[in-house]
């Protein structure tokens, strides 16, 4: 009971602060509701039983990756937007996303295998989800693409560099990388 | 009772918020942010299904089978890094368009246009 009650405050708090990250007309507003809403979303990690990724989803997400584009949001020094305008067009292009989504909903309700009870959570081995199995899984079966990861992230820090480097650095010559 | 498919369109509905936010705003950090709550999403319904088992014309798949391929997590975390990766290009991409056209509106970044 405890359970249902946690699962439906996470994924409210993960829909309306959702909400708020697109209609928050300051970026500093989206991106506090982005923050509780990673938060939210790594409180239904933890009712799925995946706590190491609920950790790292706290640590990475609301530690590292929202600090950054909060520091860049401060550092822009950015007004607020003007608000929305709902043109004809986009009110179609919103007409056509809920129709896309109620299809899916009633495709996946259409299968009578699928109702909201089922199917029945199978009995956890001990450790699932810890950092270990996790870990064991990286550093064996995985280890090629953690590999990769580590390229990407290589890549993407260069690449961050060089795109955000001043134009007129390349004429000082020592600055240049 | 909370079950897959709780997850499933909440991971649906969180999808379709940053969908909404990717058409509707203009502000590039916005934008970013939107992609941000699909990928989350994303990894919401990888780890529902992760936790619950998969159905066959037999039935349930074996858990003992389904645990030994803890595979989905090892997944949510390639995409966390994948994301980390993203943001950081993005927001330098956001910094030059700010020094260049001194907004992040991305009507104002028509650079390429001919």
């Amino acid at each position: 009971m405890a359970a249902t009650i946690f699962f439906w405050i996470c994924a409210l708090t993960t829909i309306f602060a959702g909400l708020g990250v697109i209609v928050a007309r300051s970026p500093m507003h989206s991106a506090v509701s982005l923050i509780a809403t990673l938060v939210a979303v790594a409180g239904l990690f933890l009712t799925l039983h995946a706590e190491f990724l609920a950790w790292i989803l706290v640590i990475v997400y609301t530690g590292a990756v929202m600090v950054l584009i909060i520091f860049v949001i401060s550092l822009l020094n950015l007004e607020k937007d003007e608000p929305i305008e709902y043109t004809t067009q986009r009110k179609w292009g919103l007409a056509v996303l809920a129709l896309f989504f109620l299809f899916f909903l009633a495709y996946m309700f259409s299968d009578p295998m699928v109702t909201l009870t089922s199917p029945d959570k199978p009995a956890l081995p001990s450790g699932w989800g810890s950092a270990q199995s996790l870990a064991l899984d990286l550093f064996t079966r995985y280890m090629v693409v953690v590999q990769l990861a580590g390229v990407l992230l290589t890549a993407a820090v260069i690449g961050a560099v060089v795109i955000a480097r001043k134009p007129d650095a390349e004429e000082g010559g020592d600055s240049a990388v | 009772m909370i079950g897959l498919y709780h997850y499933l369109i909440l991971s649906g509905v969180l999808f379709s918020l940053g969908v909404m936010g990717v058409l509707l705003r203009r502000n590039a950090l916005i934008i970013l942010m939107s992609v941000e709550l699909m990928l989350n999403a994303a990894n919401l319904a990888i780890v529902a299904f992760v936790r619950y088992p998969l159905f066959s014309d037999a039935g349930v798949i074996g858990t003992q089978d389904y645990f030994a391929a803890g595979n989905g997590m090892a997944m949510v975390f390639l995409i966390m890094t994948v994301a980390a990766a993203e943001v950081g290009v993005g927001l330098a991409i956001v910094i030059n368009l700010f020094r260049q056209k001194k907004s992040v509106n991305i009507e104002a970044a028509h650079l390429l246009k001919g």
